[in-house]
């Protein structure tokens, strides 16, 4: 077992470290950085916006690079967060709370460090987690059948109502859009047309990228044009010293294998990833302090824990995804989409076919962390400096990207338009407190649930029970139905309010 | 979107922004259904092409329909919408773009976009916008057509 891990490893590193799968792995990381230091660009944009220049990549390179920038985000957030007090990143709410107190206090340099170490610890960790878990994961899901399938895709998309902000009401609509979206285009039984409105373009389906790019990149730069005032920034504490104490450390050992515990466990579960986790370490370290008042005026367990926790619930959301195929959140599904572009189907047979692939990801991983505890404090000064770029240079950019991206990608100005119309859509759901994650989660993962669900049903002569009768599937939909319980109840529902207006008052 | 009238008084939504996502939720699924009004249903035993998806767009119409009733009952935010011309831009730039792209070459549909969508934009002026669209459309030139290789034409002919 011990051996198989290091044997697997090996192969990975072996490949993770040719010179050219480094650079994509530095170039995502950078990219990563980048877009988690400026608002208003999540890493959801920028997967989608640099998923057509992977295209020329080969595969392992071009996974190695996306998920260069999902964790190089986190890392970026965490600076926006602590010196000037805006989560560029939802997952980084909470470092605001901590770090940018330090950040005032002078200690900014310490709380960055102790966020960046955390976070390395914490992906170290998960990586070795997904080394030695992936393998039996997989071969439990190797006997999945539809039925189970289905109830695994159904946990997901109800878990992710979770993470929406907001009403659940709202984030099962959102699901609901997502599902319809994916059904547009031929039915894959029958071949009949299904919503093409007579447009020849629409018989394929909704482009993955136009909808991506119109929802998370259009929409967010008409969102933000529509405010009264752009984000003004700079309440930048400053920092001499980016060595924290040997008491900060000391303070910081615990909480951070706490956060990464919580993390790597809520990373597993669908719906989840770095912002919940990050939330629930916040609220774990501050339930277990002796003096609680000192949260939210500096306490440097605050910063560690949270961020420990984000980094290892982005990184252990890579398990399900890699291992059965199922995103764990809209990200992750995004990848899903990026990995069958380049004509890899995920699921559980995808370590055995492509072995290659999935431990240069692993090994990737763990060089990117390294990378970035190397780069990001040394670079420090670079990021803040692009905090103060003005918004009326960075937008256009956006958009032409956003542009090129999508007509580069088919060559095709019909999906310029569609990103069009979805950024229109994205931006009055927005408007209207609509979350679009949720719904890409659910366009991702319809065309599965549409085909588990025929396959079960054609398996069964149209017995629902087929899906209560099996085992797995049975325990699977008790869970489903435990979240379901669980968001309705009153005490979840008042602590899920005040985990996302801490979100608001950003 | 506040309020729709009816003869002789008007209606007030005491939440305007939950009744405006319904009806948007609403106008959509209606939109679906009538797209698939001639779509086989099937039933559970033999599905056909339509019931996934008429189903769905059906959960949807409900869905839309409960959110307007609770935007009719239930007290919630005013929705915010300061400022038109800088999204009518935006929308002209990218429009800009997708029409000019297959003829006029990469640059300059970047740099229509850049100044389309620059106008009206708090902060920004035309000379800056000029600026930056010809150095963006200089490194895009660069980046895409040079470094990756992507088949776009640089001019007109």
């Amino acid at each position: 077992m011990v051996i198989d891990v290091l044997g697997n490893l090996a192969l990975g590193f072996g490949e993770a470290l040719t010179p050219a799968n480094l650079l994509y792995c530095l170039v995502g990381s950078l990219v990563g950085t980048l877009v988690g230091v400026l608002p208003g660009l999540g890493p959801l944009a920028a997967i989608a916006m640099l998923l057509p220049l992977t295209f020329s990549l080969p595969p392992i390179g071009a996974f190695i690079m996306l998920s260069g920038i999902y964790y190089g985000a986190q890392y970026g957030g965490s600076i926006a967060a602590i010196l000037v007090n805006i989560p560029g990143e939802s997952s980084t709410v909470v470092t605001c709370l901590d770090g940018h107190p330090m950040a005032l206090q002078g200690r900014g340099g310490a709380a960055l460090s102790i966020s960046a170490i955390g976070s390395f610890v914490a992906g170290s960790i998960v990586t070795l987690l997904i080394a030695t878990m992936a393998t039996s994961i997989s071969s439990i899901a190797l006997g999945f059948g539809p039925p189970e399938y289905f109830s695994l895709l159904l946990l997901g998309l109800i878990g992710s109502v979770l993470l929406a902000s907001g009403s659940v009401l709202n984030a099962i609509a959102m699901i609901c859009l997502g599902l319809l979206l994916s059904m547009v285009g031929m039915d894959p039984v029958s071949g009949a047309g299904r919503m093409t409105f007579g447009i020849p373009e629409f018989s394929a389906g909704v482009g993955l990228i136009p909808l991506t790019m119109g929802l998370f990149g259009v929409s967010e730069v008409l969102y933000n044009l529509s405010r009264k005032r752009n984000p003004d920034l700079l309440s930048y504490g400053g920092f001499r010293n980016i060595w924290p104490t040997r008491q900060e450390l000391r303070s910081s050992f615990a909480p951070i294998l706490r956060g990464t515990g919580l993390g790597a466990l809520l990373g597993i579960l669908p719906g989840g990833g770095a912002t919940l986790s990050s939330f629930v370490a916040y609220g774990v370290e501050k339930k277990l302090s002796k003096e609680p008042e000192r949260f939210g005026n500096g306490a440097i367990e605050g910063v560690a824990s949270p961020e420990a926790a984000n980094n290892a619930g982005a990184q252990a959301s890579f398990i399900p995804m890699l291992t059965l195929g199922i995103p764990a959140n809209a990200v992750m599904a995004l990848m899903i989409g990026a990995l069958s572009m380049h004509g890899i189907q995920t699921g559980p047979q995808i370590i055995n076919e492509q072995p290659k692939l999935f431990w240069a990801l692993v090994a990737s991983m763990w060089i990117g962390n390294l990378m970035l505890l190397f780069i990001n404090l040394p670079l420090v000064g670079i990021w803040v400096r692009l905090l103060k770029f003005p918004y009326h240079f960075l937008f256009p950019m956006i958009l032409t990207f956003s542009c090129i991206g999508v007509y580069g990608a088919e060559m095709s100005t019909f999906d310029v338009f569609v990103m069009l119309a979805f950024g229109v859509l994205g931006f009055i759901i927005k408007k209207l407190d609509g979350e679009p994650a949720p719904l890409v989660l659910a366009f991702i993962v319809g065309p599965m649930i549409e085909a588990s669900f025929r396959r079960s049903m054609i398996f069964s002569r149209g017995d629902m029970t087929i899906f209560i009768e099996r085992p797995i599937s049975a325990g699977l939909l008790i869970a489903t139905a435990a979240l379901v319980i669980m968001l309705v109840m009153p005490k979840i529902r008042s602590y899920r309010r005040e985990v996302f207006v801490a979100d608001e008052n950003e | 979107m506040t309020r729709t009238p009816s003869p002789g008084t008007s209606v007030r939504f005491r939440s305007p922004r939950d009744a405006a996502l319904g009806l948007v939720l609403v106008v959509i699924a209606s939109l679906a259904m009538i797209a698939m009004r001639h779509l086989r249903f099937g039933s559970l035993q033999q599905m056909e092409a339509g019931f996934l998806p008429i189903t769905t767009a059906f959960l949807l119409l409900v869905i839309g329909v409960m959110k307007i009733v609770q935007g009719y009952l239930v007290d919630g935010e005013p929705i915010e919408g300061e400022r038109i011309i800088p999204l009518l831009s935006t929308l002209a730039g990218i429009s800009v773009f997708a029409l000019m792209i297959e003829r006029l070459g990469l640059p300059i549909s970047v740099i229509a976009l850049v100044v389309v969508c620059s106008i009206g934009i708090e902060g920004a002026n035309i000379r800056q916008a000029l600026l930056l669209a010809v150095l963006l459309a200089a490194g895009c030139v660069g980046l895409f057509i040079y470094a990756l290789r992507l088949p776009f034409g640089i001019f007109p002919w």
